[in-house]
Formats: C-alpha cells, structure tokens, sequence
C-alpha cells in the first residue's frame, strides 16, 4: 500500500493517535483492549484511530485468536523521518542559493 | 476533510522584501536558485498570474534531466504566493517523481512574505494536494483535534525542522 509520507504525519497530528504511538513505543506490544482501556472514548473509535495508523503504516498489526496485537512499524516511520529529512534538506539547500543570490546582488549595489 | 498535515519552515534573509519577492517571481533569478544544489536549471519559463504556471527544466551533475512545474493559483504582491507545485515533462504535464514515488504528486505551497525591516522573512508551507480515495480515507478518518501532540516518539522529527 502506497501511503504518503505527508499523510503519515497527517495520522500523526491527532492527539488521539499520537498517544497511541507513545504508548506503542513504551510498551513494544498491545492488544487492541489494552490500547482501548487508555481511552474514555468508545471501542469503535478508538479502533477506528487503530485502523488510520495501520493505513498510514504507523503500526503492525497481527491477530492472534480473538485478539489484534499492535506495535510500532518501523519502516513507516523510517520512510516518513527520510521523506522528512529529504524535503528539509532540500530547501535548506534552497534557501543558502537564495541567501548567496541576494548577497551578490546586495554586494553589486554597494 | 480534515485540515491535512503541513510542512512549514521559515527562514529570515537580510534583503529588502522588493529583492525577495523578485527573486521568487523572476524566471531568471529563480533559475539561480531554486534547484537543488548542484543542479542546473537548463529552462525557466514563468508566467507570473493566478492561473498562469512556471515551468522549469533541471539536470543533474550527470547529465540526467528531469522537470517541474507550478500551477499558479494566488499572487498577491510582496505578500504571499500559492501554487500547485509537481514534477513534470516537457510539455508541461503532470509527472512523478523520478527517483521517489512516494513523494507526493501535487503539493500546494503557500509562500508568504513578511517585510522584517529592510530584512525579509519567507514562510513555506507545503500541504499535499489531490490525495488519491485510498489517501483520502486517511485524512477522512477521526477529523477531531488535529495539529497539536508533537511529542515523544516523533519530536524528533519535528527536531528536523528546527534544524532549518
């Protein structure tokens, strides 16, 4: 499934999911019931943040009998961080071309 | 549809604001600097008006060449500039991403700019436009609360935009 880094953090930016990954992150593995007694909110929305993190592959998720089992997915975060990291390079290499651009034009007018 | 994740930095260059916004809004001084570093941009044509584009042409340091374009939708002089930013051909149409198909295929920039006193400090913020239906069920779903709770696991990746 061919998820976009944006769309990533995207999922990323409800607090809801945020506290799901902290949690995921701290405890390595839970079961959806675990994740759900965190939270007033009701199962089906809380499963409904569960579903938004696996589609943005934020999350593994493995059914074990009657029980899902959630962790952290590493490669989605690895592909988000890198898009991050690419996007953030790219326009600091922008912004010192334009910094020199300015410059030059600034030294030609003294 | 929920306010997507934007992707925002800012940077302050000491240049006048009219300087700033003609090196984004000049064909020729966007061809000096709007590459990526140590690329070249062999075409650069722009037409400057909401509803009017910039095409661009750029090549690799081996020989490579690949292309982009914005569609413009917003110019408000000396103030903020929108467009429709994704790579291209050379006849102008829409394409991927040559080396990373998972970048997004349309992107929305919103340029603005601030006059800081005979300094200038230029705002981007890039939003991911045209999310195809599967994007589009991730967006849609749990619209409540968005934009806050960088914390933990992925401040570091908001350390990323700091470092700018």
């Amino acid at each position: 499934m061919q998820i976009k880094a944006m769309q990533t953090f995207h999922a990323l930016a409800d607090p809801t999911r945020a506290r799901i990954v902290e949690m995921l992150a701290a405890s390595g593995r839970l079961s959806a019931g675990e994740i759900c007694r965190q939270f007033t909110a009701s199962p089906p929305a809380v499963s409904q943040h569960l579903k938004v993190l696996k589609m943005a592959r934020l999350v593994n998720v493995e059914a074990r009998a009657q029980t899902r089992i959630y962790s952290i997915n590493r490669d989605g975060f690895r592909e988000a961080q890198d898009w991050l990291k690419s996007v953030t390079e790219l326009w600091a290499e922008r912004f010192e071309k334009l910094d020199d651009l300015l410059k030059s034009q600034q030294a030609k007018k003294k | 549809m929920t306010t997507p994740f934007t992707f925002k930095l800012a940077r302050v260059f000491d240049a006048p604001l009219d300087q700033v916004w003609d090196a984004w809004t000049d064909a020729d001084k966007l061809a000096q600097w709007f590459s990526p570093k140590g690329v070249r941009t062999f075409h650069s044509k722009l037409d400057l008006r909401p509803g009017g584009s910039y095409h661009y042409g750029l090549e690799n340091p081996d020989g490579s060449r690949y292309w982009g374009r914005w569609v413009i939708t917003e110019v408000n002089p000396r103030t903020s500039l929108v467009f429709i930013v994704s790579f291209s051909n050379e006849k102008m149409e829409i394409a991927r991403h040559p080396m990373n198909p998972s970048w997004p295929r349309e992107i929305l920039s919103t340029i603005l700019f601030r006059d800081m006193d005979r300094r200038t400090e230029v705002e981007v913020n890039w939003t991911a436009h045209n999310a195809t239906s599967e994007e589009a069920q991730v967006f849609a779903a749990g619209a409540e609360g968005m934009g806050v709770g960088w914390g933990g696991t992925f401040g570091q990746l908001a350390e990323h935009l700091r470092r700018v």
